[in-house]
């Protein structure tokens, strides 16, 4: 009967005790029910039937299997859940148990919704709706809560407003920090501008091609590479590439039929090999920064939107910026051009911008 | 037409033409057409004036004018012109620069008179005093019209007076004629469109007269006739274009009798009723000009704006091809727009061409095939130094092998780091992209199947024939380029492979990015990000706006109301309920293109006419020195009269003037693009 109950990793002493012996005391049968039921996943939700197929308790009816879980629930060692109409059961760890042991019945309830939000967080107005209790009640419930240090407060990025909960031994889900770019819930921008100047580099250099600087004449008298040869060469020459360029004046054009313009899931591989954040970077977050960088007009997609390419020449790049006839004119950048009339105060004549423009 | 728009044209007519002529056009402008009598109310000038001032804007095209039935002529201001006075130096530069420096001085001349007969035009070289017409436009134009070309070419090459020969002057009007900068004037030309609709309308039978099965199909068959018709006046008749092809083609043929009676229907239709500006001689001496080929001197020329803006917008997408991609494809872009160009007669000429959607309908645009642009196109090294090579290296035939090799064998390592390289991405992928591709959008399609095809490794081609190679690499950048530059037609059993240009997305395209630019450069950018972001995404609320961008969300703000402020980018409101609390109202921004492009336009039209104003201001500074140095007596001995200030002064102003009418010409550039290619 308790057979399978050894294969348990056994941390909880009182199981294993219980096994040993030949369960017969309601206590120890309840033991072995709880210890049985522990070998499952986590959040396995057990039914009726479920447990009386253990065939743990002596006679398995129904009646005597609703008052050990009973008691189990009170202990807080079992869950009760429903399902379908259906009573169901989850298991609760031990110390889990232990800890709402010790807490009040107001804190009890409110540990178990924080605890249910899991690493999503709980948002204390919704906590509030769903507990039903008073707003002081609930807040000394959550104060006591965070001194014993069972929960902690946390910050989310979508609200940054909002007091959100989480239990103290979880970390926030990235939906929640906002995924590497947030550093507690703020933006790093210093982080986005450096992860991104990197990839437009690595992204220029596979895009355009640099003429070298230096012309390695060694390599035209051998006409025949060896095998070896070969590949060191082409490792340089890769190295050299993988590094990525700033733009130049320089670069020329690939035939159309280069296709070593790079795609999400290499600039991904590159950033993530070159161990520049801390974090190892997912394609959902690299696609983002190549989605800014084509929104800043620094890089183009090609082929359908699967690979990139950089643009040739960027606005604002050494301080030279693309002008226009527009732009580049006193009145298109002029703060009071909607005011600017014939008669107005500020006409052609009294004009201060195209004084300054002329003398340029 | 805004305000921005009228002030401009007002400002480029008082400029060249003076007060008198300006001052109708205003109120021509202001008030839309009016009759003679209504004028003269208006204006508050003495009927002499009126008909003075009207006489130089018929002659410069600078107006419609419309006889009804009732017999009271109309006039009606022409913007396009008027506007088109500010293009008047391009125009010449053009000239200069596709067809010589001769071509360059008659358009001038031809800028000068407005529109004009042949044989005034040849009377003005003095080659042909015997037949002396007084031109008062002309006459009135002259001195004005310095300002813009600052006097240089006119006088220069006509004291070249003694090389021009009579065939010479004939010999570039056809040449002119055929690359259509100048096009045979008709009556048609001054009435304003609806007029021309008009009268159309009075040629073409009425419905009744088609036997179509129904109403509805007689009245579709009358509009396309009524569509002919216009088309007629605009390009001429068949039966004309068939008489005057041989001519502009520069083929040896004499008009012979037979031709006469065709000659003489068109000679009356060239005049116009009122003869204001035409005088109705019909002595022809072609005689004169034995063995040459020469034009009709009655056929009455003008300006064709519709082609020089053509040829302008080549030079607009050659300069950005070669800021795209670089100089020597800018080069070869330049060859393909200048075949296309003699078959494109205006730069949105296809209004009436359906949507074309699919590959199959690009072959009704006029195309240039890949050989004809190998013969034309001069072999270099150039061409194949400005292409990067794949393998990275000076790129011998060896290095070009060993790609496959490398890649099988890499093939059996684990291909992770085949990716990080360069140019190994594995073969299934490359197959993969062309087959999904097919499905993507339908210019691709060609580009996709054209994949395989040009890959290196597979190049039909012999190595001898590199400069094809070259060409076409150079060629399926273009195609390929985001900008759709050039439309690749692949090879069929019929027809070589050819390349077109479909210009309504291309435009459209840079358009955008023109718009595009100015955000940047005016905002910064974190606004051209968030633009971009929205024209890509639709409608987009803050919150959203703010994690996709990835700025903060105080920095976002502020560049969003600035957007916002100056017109940019749009705000949508969506209240939840009813109460249309702010609080439950959803706040959605977007980007309209449309309305951006408006809106710059209409600021780079304010921005002319600040800079024309401008230059008066200056102009008014100097007022003195300038009236002195342009003293009959001063003029060539201004080291003699003027002092070392006033000489400074005149620099100075020269400098000022310069730099105004040279923003000017770049502002009508940032127009071109928004608002006529």
């Amino acid at each position: 009967m308790a057979t399978t109950a050894k294969e348990d990793p056994g941390k909880d002493e009182d199981v294993t005790m219980a096994e040993t012996s030949v369960a017969s005391s309601p206590k120890e049968l309840r033991n072995v029910l709880y210890a049985r039921c522990a070998t499952f996943p986590e959040d396995h939700v057990f039914d009726q039937n479920e447990l009386l197929s253990f065939k743990i308790l002596p006679e398995n009816t129904v009646e005597q299997l609703s008052v050990h879980t009973k008691y189990l629930t009170k202990e807080g060692l079992f869950k009760l859940m429903s399902r379908d109409g259906k009573a169901c059961w989850k298991v609760v760890k031990r110390a889990d148990a232990a800890k709402y042991k010790t807490l009040t019945q107001d804190e009890a309830i409110v540990y178990s919704y924080i605890e249910a939000s899991q690493r999503e967080g709980i948002w204390s107005k919704l906590l509030r709706n769903k507990t039903n209790l008073h707003m002081t009640t609930m807040n000394r419930a959550i104060k006591s809560l965070e001194s014993k240090n069972y929960i902690k407060s946390i910050k989310t990025v979508k609200w940054p407003n909002r007091k959100t909960f989480m239990l103290s031994r979880l970390q926030p889900s990235e939906d929640v920090t906002g995924g590497p770019f947030y550093t507690d819930g703020i933006l790093d921008e210093e982080f986005v501008h450096q992860m991104s100047y990197w990839i437009e580099r690595y992204i220029i250099g596979r895009s355009w091609w640099h003429p070298p600087l230096h012309e390695p004449s060694k390599r035209k008298s051998n006409s025949k590479l060896t095998q070896e040869q070969a590949e060191e060469l082409r490792a340089r020459d890769v190295s050299r590439r993988v590094h990525g360029r700033p733009r130049s004046e320089a670069m020329l054009p690939y035939p159309a039929a280069y296709n070593g313009y790079p795609t999400l899931a290499e600039v991904t591989r590159a950033v993530n090999a070159s161990e520049l954040s801390g974090v190892v970077m997912r394609e959902s977050e690299v696609g983002q920064l190549l989605d800014i960088l084509c929104w800043d007009g620094r890089l183009e997609k090609i082929r359908g939107g699967r690979s990139y390419k950089a643009v040739r020449r960027v606005a604002g790049e050494d301080g030279a910026m693309l002008e226009n006839g527009l732009t580049e004119s006193p009145c298109g950048r002029c703060p009071v051009f909607d005011i600017c009339e014939d008669d107005g105060p500020v006409n052609a004549r009294t004009c201060e911008y195209f004084q300054d423009w002329l003398e340029l | 037409m805004s305000t921005d728009v009228s002030n401009l044209c007002v400002l480029l007519v008082e400029n060249l033409y003076g007060e008198l002529t300006s001052r109708i056009f205003r109120f021509l402008l202001r008030d839309g057409r009016l009759s003679t009598p209504a004028l003269r109310y208006h204006t508050g000038l003495s009927l002499r004036q009126v008909q003075h001032g009207l006489s130089v804007l018929v002659q410069q095209q600078l107006v419609f004018w419309y006889t009804s039935a009732e017999d009271s002529t109309v006039y009606e201001a022409n913007t396009t012109v008027a506007y088109n006075l500010i293009r008047a130096g391009k125009y010449v530069q053009l000239a200069e620069e596709q067809l010589g420096n001769f071509a360059a001085v008659t358009v001038s001349n031809l800028l000068l008179l407005g529109h004009a007969r042949v044989g005034d035009l040849v009377q003005a070289y003095g080659l042909d005093r015997t037949e002396g017409t007084n031109d008062p436009a002309a006459i009135v134009t002259q001195p004005s019209i310095k300002s813009i070309y600052n006097g240089s070419i006119n006088t220069d090459i006509f004291s070249d007076k003694n090389r021009i020969s009579l065939a010479s002057v004939h010999m570039t009007l056809r040449e002119l004629l055929r690359v259509g900068f100048v096009s045979l004037a008709n009556e048609s030309y001054f009435r304003s469109e609806a007029d021309n609709r008009t009268e159309a309308g009075k040629v073409v039978p009425p419905p009744e007269h088609f036997r179509a099965k129904s109403k509805r199909d007689n009245e579709a068959q009358r509009e396309t006739a009524i569509q002919e018709k216009l088309e007629e006046w605009k390009y001429g008749t068949r039966a004309e274009k068939e008489q005057y092809a041989p001519i502009v083609n520069g083929k040896k043929r004499q008009l012979d009798d037979s031709e006469s009676l065709q000659a003489e229907k068109r000679r009356r239709l060239l005049l116009p009723p009122n003869g204001h500006a035409l005088s109705a001689r019909t002595a022809v001496n072609t005689s004169k000009l034995e063995g040459t080929n020469a034009l009709n001197n009655d056929l009455v020329l003008c300006i064709n704006h519709d082609k020089f803006a053509v040829a302008l917008r080549n030079r607009g997408l050659t300069a950005l091809a070669d800021e795209a991609i670089c100089k020597s494809t800018s080069n070869i872009y330049a060859e393909v727009l200048r075949k296309l160009e003699t078959n494109t007669r205006a730069c949105k000429e296809s209004s009436d061409v359906p949507d074309i959607g699919d590959g199959p309908e690009l072959g009704d645009l006029p195309y240039v095939s890949t050989d004809e642009l190998v013969n034309v196109i001069k072999n270099s090294e150039e061409l194949s130094e400005t292409l990067g090579k794949v393998e990275g290296n000076s790129g011998n035939a060896t290095e070009l092998e060993h790609p496959k090799k490398r890649r099988k064998k890499k093939e059996l390592e684990s291909d992770d780091e085949a990716l990080v390289v360069g140019d190994a991405s594995p073969d299934e992928e490359e197959e993969d992209e062309s087959d999904s591709e097919d499905g993507d959008e339908s210019s691709d399609s060609e580009q996709a199947n054209g994949d395989a095809e040009y890959s290196l490794n597979s190049h039909p081609k012999a190595p001898e024939d590199t400069h094809r190679r070259f060409i076409r690499d150079h060629l399926l950048l273009l195609a390929k380029h985001p900008h759709p530059f050039l439309q690749h037609m692949t090879e069929t059993p019929v027809l070589p492979e050819r390349w077109t240009i479909y210009y309504p997305p291309l435009m459209k395209s840079i358009i955008h990015h023109v718009l595009l630019q100015i955000i940047t450069t005016r905002y910064g950018q974190p606004a051209a990000r968030l633009t971009r972001l929205l024209s890509e995404r639709g409608k987009v609320d803050e919150k959203n706006l703010c994690s996709l961008s990835l700025l903060n969300q105080k920095s976002m703000r502020s560049y969003l109301t600035t957007l916002h402020k100056s017109g940019m980018i749009q705000l949508q409101e969506i209240p939840r309920d009813n109460s249309r609390n702010p609080q439950r109202t959803l706040y959605l921004w977007y980007f309209d293109a449309e309305r951006c492009r408006v809106k710059i336009l209409q600021e780079t039209y304010k921005t002319m006419v600040r800079c024309l104003q401008r230059v008066r201001v200056e102009g008014d500074k100097v007022k003195g020195t300038l009236e002195k140095a342009s003293r009959t007596d001063v003029i060539g001995r201004e080291e003699e009269f003027l002092g070392v200030q006033e000489r400074e002064a005149l620099e100075k102003w020269r400098q000022v003037e310069e730099r105004i009418w040279g923003e000017l010409g770049r502002l009508d550039e940032l127009v071109g693009i928004l608002r006529d290619f």
